[in-house]
Parts: structure tokens; C-alpha cells; sequence
């Protein structure tokens, strides 16, 4: 029986792993794997959580109250919920250094999307002009992810720019205010799509709307935030469990693979990996190695094995990411109304902003305010707490926020490379991120238009409250190890096989020439089963 | 006074003034313990933000104009940022659901009517601490630690 052997348990290493054992091979696993902790009190709703516990502040606050945000203490509306903390824990070995970028990484099981918020939204043939393949070819993968992970999902509006795959389940239940939204649109379509290029519809989700397995339909508990109790938001954590279920499935967790060498023929012979218990790094021998532990990370773990193996420091070009606004709301025909704590927390609405190109698409999620915790709102607001608390009670339902996402391009002056000057037992990354020139205009007409859209929507947008995230912080990373249909060095064929090693697979968002607006997580899954499907 | 004691006054006071209520023990003793944990974050950096703080813990009407004078000029201060962690641990107590949660119900002119009347109570706290704040700030400026005020 061939063997594999996978680099990382994140959304592309997971799918992989699960349609190469399906294909017949033997699959070994190499990761970190930082785990949660079990869920607390699974059948309880959010407010059951806070009337139920005896130490309600522990699970919402974290035991060392690290979930209060304290007024300038950070630049963003929210941090990661203290239950979800374990998806940022990081390794002694990793050092990196940034200008203009704020990278995360995560060695949880199942890698960063452990923390995300579920959404699937397939690239298009107009995105997918700078790959070496269609959404045809795409298009099976999509259906068969969307059937193992479950996403629920429509053909409405926004179907032009999501093309509608296989596999989707009905959408979940509409909150109140987000049905609110979707009516107003519905009355003002015309307009908002032919003067606006505006186009609204349901979000897709990778959200159980019925019971899948041992997995459950969303009890609408309202709990997302720190973590659904029922599984019934995909986690890879779910596929590596099922992975693990297989003879043919071995998982080396807790080791950080720190590079790999070749041997005389060219081909990858070995990965060195640290154990976090400590220890010299063991050698696994390889017969296929796959990478997939993320852009960052697989960049991360090349360009130390080229330099062990050369002494020459590369540098990889095109690093990618979404720039992301978010611009909050408040819609006042909501004022005035409970908040509903017992429903979907992440945005249930997607809009779709056209460009002058299909490249140019900007995807906005529209999420409404519910259980997210309310402190760090009100202390933004220019009040008093005492009368911000009576504020936020009056306006909690008619607030919320548009989470607007920018496509990326590859440029050369976005790198990736190695510091190897310090003397350290490991190379330090070396991140240089340089917006687009037109970034600024392009932010500010962006917002402009979405001010007007909202306006429609008889939402208006608080002065001064729009936020640009810091680059890195949407977390989709791309582009540093390229598609190519030319055998390039430093790129990879249409099947993710390295051009410059032959036994090596790049199975993650490296390997992305183009990054459209859109989450990519969806795609990254879809990919790692497309290349699993073609090794040979 | 010993500083839990201290600490027990403060969390009475500052609740008064958050939610007009009293705390339970589970406020209580939650923010003795996130005080105590946060030590570093919470405590005062400066003679200003000192002041700040002991006048908070007077009564809540004080704690309200301290309030509402930090919330523009010491925006970062050990007060502020104690009445937060209070905020935030209240906000976990399922027994303080109806006082944050529950709206007035009174639809958009009767909120807008009582923002009306909040705003001008507001201005006249803002006014008055501004007139006995400012210039105590300004005169202490510089025995600032480090941690920005605002």
C-alpha cells in the first residue's frame, strides 16, 4: 500500500487525508495538535450557561478573566472567546518578524478554522481565471466537501457569484433582524442591484440545518461564539476524528515538523519534527510528503528545508490575504426590541458588491448583534457606563455589522523569507506585506457605496466607527508557493505537485495564484480533495 | 481597611452606580478576583488616576462624574478600566439578565426622548468634573508610569 505523509490537521490536510484513504492509501499525520477542552454543560442555551454555572465568568470570561477587553487594550471590537484560546497557542520553534502584517498561526487539531465562522463561499469561473483549472473541474470537490461537512445554503440572489454546488442544506432559521434586512432588500431590489450594484442573500454555512450522523441540526442554542456544544458547526476537528476512525489513518500528534531533506535522487526523504515534550527531533521517512499546515506555516517549513539543504535563503513573492473593514450599523426600526439570545450568532446574510471585473467582487457578511458579549460595545460608546448600559439595552437588536472583504492579487513586493542571521536553531519568518496602490481609494469608495446600500436598508452607519483590520487579520493566507502551468521554481503544477521536488504535494492556501474576496476555507477543503484525488 | 475589604466597598459602590443594585456574591467575589488578577492592568499608573479612583469609590453619583470625565480625557485609567471588568462580570450573572437585557419597549420616540434628557444630565456631569478635573490632571501630568491615559 502507497503511503502519504501529511503535514498539519487544518481544513486542506484533513481533506486530503480523507479522500486519499478513501482512494486506498495509508495516510500518517504529522502535527502539533493543540486540543479544546471538553464542552461545558452541552444541552444549555447561552443564558442557561449564565443562570446554570456556578462560575458563569469562568467560561464566558476565562479563569483568568483574559476575556474582558479593557479600553485601550486592543484595536479590534472583539478578541478569540477564552474557550477557543487553545487555537492560538503557539510552538517554542516559531519565530517570526512582520512590516505592515499580523500574522496568527495555530497548531490546534484542526488548525485555524477551529476558530472560524463557518462560512463556504465557492470561487467562480471570473475568480478562478488565473488557475489552471475552471469551476467545472472545482465543482465536484465543492459538492463532495459540502456533503461530508454539511452547508446549508440557497439559490437566491446571490447566486451569480456563488455558483450553487451539490450538496447544500436548507438554510438555518432568520433572526429576527437579519429577516428585517433581507424583507427591505427584497422591497428595494431594483435599485440597490442596478444603481448600487448591490446583491443580498442567505450566507452559506458550514452549519448542520438537519442532523448529519452522530452530528446535530443547529438547536439554536446561542452559543457559536465560544464554541457550538453539539458539533453542529463543522470543526476539521470532525474529519480528523473520522480519519482517525480508519486502519489506515496513523496520527503522530504532538510533534512540530520543522523541515524536511532530500536525498541524492532529489526526492524528500525524510521530515525532521520536534516533540512538544521535548526531545531531539525524530525522522519520519517519507515516501510522499504532502504539506498543508497553513500558507504561512508550509512556507515556513520550505524555505528552512531549502536552506538546510542548499545554504541558500529563498524568498517567496505573492503573499496574499483579504483586507477586511468592518463598518458597524445600526438599524433603528429595531430599537426598542429584545435582542434574541436564541438563535444563529455569525452572520446569516451575505451581500455582493459588483466591480468593473468579476475579480473585483467585494463580499460583504452581514452579521447582527446577539450574544456577543456587550462590554467592549458599550465601552466604545462617547457615554458614561450608566448610560451606555441603558443604550446597548434599547438598541442590542439594532445593531450589527457589515464585514466587508477585498480581493487580493500576488505582488512581488509581499514576501516571505527567512532571517537566518541569529544564530537561532531555526531560521526567524520574515513577513513584508505591501498594500496595492489604490488600496486607500478603493476603501474609502467601498465604503461610501455600502453607507448608501445601508441607508436603503434603513440602517445608518455611526460616525467614526468603521474599522480597517489590520492585514493578516482575516487569517487567508496565500500565494507564496504559486500554481503555475510552467514548470517554475518555487511554484506547483495543476495538481499541487512541487516543481522543484517530485515526491512533494503543496495542499493548502499556498498554493492559491489569485485570492477573490471571498473565504477561503471552502475552497482550501475543496482543493486538498481535488489534489488527493489526483496523486498517483 | 484591608484591600479585600476595599475592594468589597468598591464593587458595592460601582455596582450602585452601574446597574442601581447591590452585588451578589458571585460579583462579588468575582471581581475581588479578577482585581487581583488583573493587578497589573487595573491598578493606577499616575497621582491622577490615583485620584480618580478614591473618588470613585466615595459614592456612586461621584463615580458617575469620574466616570464620564475619564470616558474623554483618561480613557485608558485604572478606574475605567475597573468599572469595565465590573461591566463584564455582571454581564456573565444570570441574575443581572432583566437590568442589562431588557429594553423600555418604548419604541424609537420615547428612546430618543430619553437619550434627550440622558444627554443633558451628561453634559452637566461632564461640565462639572471638567471644571474640577482638568486642571488637577494637568497640573499631575507628569507623574504619569507609562500606560496611555486616553
Amino acid at each position: 500500500m502507497k503511503r502519504i505523509t501529511v503535514i498539519g490537521s487544518g481544513p486542506s490536510g484533513v481533506h486530503f487525508a480523507r479522500v486519499a484513504l478513501s482512494r486506498g492509501y495509508a495516510v500518517e499525520m504529522i502535527d502539533v495538535g493543540y486540543a479544546p477542552s471538553p464542552p461545558v454543560s452541552p444541552d444549555a442555551t447561552f443564558n442557561e450557561i449564565k443562570t446554570g454555572l456556578d462560575n458563569p465568568a469562568g467560561y464566558l470570561l476565562g479563569t483568568a478573566f483574559e476575556g474582558i477587553l479593557l479600553p485601550g487594550g486592543q484595536e479590534e471590537f472583539y478578541g478569540v472567546p477564552p474557550s477557543k484560546a487553545y487555537a492560538l497557542r503557539q510552538v517554542p520553534w516559531l519565530q517570526t518578524r512582520s512590516r505592515n502584517f499580523a500574522p496568527m498561526f495555530s497548531f490546534a487539531r484542526g488548525g485555524l478554522a477551529e476558530m472560524w465562522t463557518a462560512g463556504c463561499y465557492p470561487f467562480n469561473d471570473g475568480e478562478l481565471t488565473a488557475y489552471p483549472f475552471d469551476y467545472a473541474a472545482l465543482a465536484p470537490y465543492y459538492a463532495d466537501v459540502a456533503g461530508n461537512i454539511g452547508i446549508n445554503g440557497v439559490a437566491d440572489d446571490l447566486a451569480g457569484f456563488l455558483p450553487v454546488h451539490d450538496g447544500l442544506q436548507e438554510p438555518l432559521r432568520l433572526d429576527e433582524h437579519s429577516a428585517l434586512l433581507l424583507n427591505r432588500y427584497a422591497s428595494k431590489r431594483e435599485y440597490l442591484q442596478q444603481e448600487l450594484g448591490c446583491h443580498v442573500g442567505r450566507a452559506r454555512q458550514a452549519v448542520l440545518s438537519r442532523d448529519m450522523g452522530e452530528r446535530k441540526a443547529c438547536r439554536y442554542s446561542g452559543r457559536c461564539i465560544w464554541g457550538c456544544p453539539t458539533d453542529s458547526i463543522y470543526l476539521p476537528s470532525l474529519t480528523l476524528d473520522e480519519c482517525m476512525r480508519s486502519a489506515h489513518f496513523t496520527y503522530h500528534g504532538g510533534y512540530y515538523a520543522t523541515h524536511f531533506l532530500c536525498g541524492d535522487d532529489g526526492r524528500v526523504s525524510t521530515v525532521y519534527a520536534r516533540p512538544l515534550d521535548g526531545g531531539e527531533a525524530r525522522e519520519f521517512p517519507i515516501d510522499t510528503l504532502v504539506l498543508a499546515c497553513g500558507a504561512l506555516g508550509t512556507s515556513k517549513l520550505y524555505l528552512e528545508s531549502v536552506y538546510r539543504q542548499t545554504g541558500e535563503v529563498k524568498v517567496l513573492r505573492g503573499l496574499m490575504d483579504n483586507r477586511q473593514l468592518l463598518v458597524p450599523f445600526l438599524n433603528p426600526g429595531m430599537i426598542g426590541r429584545q435582542y434574541q439570545a436564541d438563535s444563529y450568532q455569525y452572520n446569516q446574510l451575505a451581500m455582493g458588491l459588483t466591480g468593473d471585473a468579476p475579480e473585483d467582487y467585494v463580499h460583504c457578511l452581514v452579521t447582527t448583534l446577539k450574544t456577543a458579549m456587550q462590554h467592549p460595545v458599550i465601552e466604545r460608546f462617547p457615554l458614561d457606563l450608566r448610560t451606555g448600559i441603558h443604550v446597548m439595552r434599547n438598541i442590542h437588536a439594532a445593531l450589527g455589522v457589515v464585514n466587508v472583504n477585498f480581493h487580493d492579487t500576488r505582488r512581488d513586493d509581499c514576501t516571505v523569507t527567512l532571517d537566518v542571521s541569529a544564530g537561532a536553531e531555526y531560521g526567524k519568518l520574515l513577513l513584508d506585506y505591501a498594500p496595492p496602490a489604490a488600496e486607500n481609494a478603493r476603501i474609502k469608495q467601498t465604503v461610501r457605496r455600502l453607507k448608501k446600500i445601508l441607508r436603503q436598508l434603513g440602517c445608518f452607519v455611526p460616525p467614526g466607527m468603521v474599522h480597517t483590520r489590520p492585514m493578516g487579520a482575516s487569517v487567508h493566507y496565500a500565494g507564496t508557493l504559486p500554481m503555475s502551468a510552467e514548470p517554475r521554481p518555487m511554484t506547483v503544477s495543476a495538481e499541487c505537485r512541487s516543481h522543484d521536488f517530485p515526491n512533494l504535494y503543496i495542499a493548502d492556501g499556498a498554493t492559491l495564484p489569485f485570492l477573490p474576496a471571498k473565504n477561503i476555507t471552502f475552497t482550501l477543503m475543496a482543493n486538498a480533495a481535488r489534489v488527493a484525488a489526483c496523486i498517483d | 481597611m484591608t484591600e479585600q475589604a476595599e475592594l468589597l466597598t468598591e464593587c458595592r459602590i460601582f455596582s450602585r452606580y452601574l446597574v442601581d443594585t447591590d452585588p451578589g456574591n458571585y460579583v462579588c467575589d468575582s471581581y475581588v478576583a479578577a482585581v487581583r488578577q488583573l493587578r497589573e492592568a487595573l491598578s493606577p499608573t499616575s497621582t491622577f488616576d490615583r485620584l480618580l479612583l478614591r473618588l470613585a469609590r466615595l459614592h456612586p453619583l461621584i463615580t458617575r462624574a469620574v466616570d464620564v470625565y475619564a470616558r474623554f480625557f483618561a480613557q485608558a485609567s485604572s478606574i475605567r478600566r475597573r468599572l469595565i471588568t465590573l461591566l463584564a462580570i455582571i454581564e456573565s450573572d444570570g441574575k443581572m439578565l432583566e437590568r442589562l437585557e431588557r429594553p423600555d419597549h418604548a419604541g424609537l420616540p420615547g428612546f430618543i426622548g430619553g437619550m434627550l434628557w440622558r444627554s443633558l444630565l451628561l453634559a452637566v456631569l461632564l461640565s462639572i468634573a471638567m471644571l474640577i478635573l482638568l486642571p488637577v490632571q494637568l497640573v499631575t501630568a507628569g507623574s504619569a508610569r507609562g500606560r496611555p491615559q486616553a
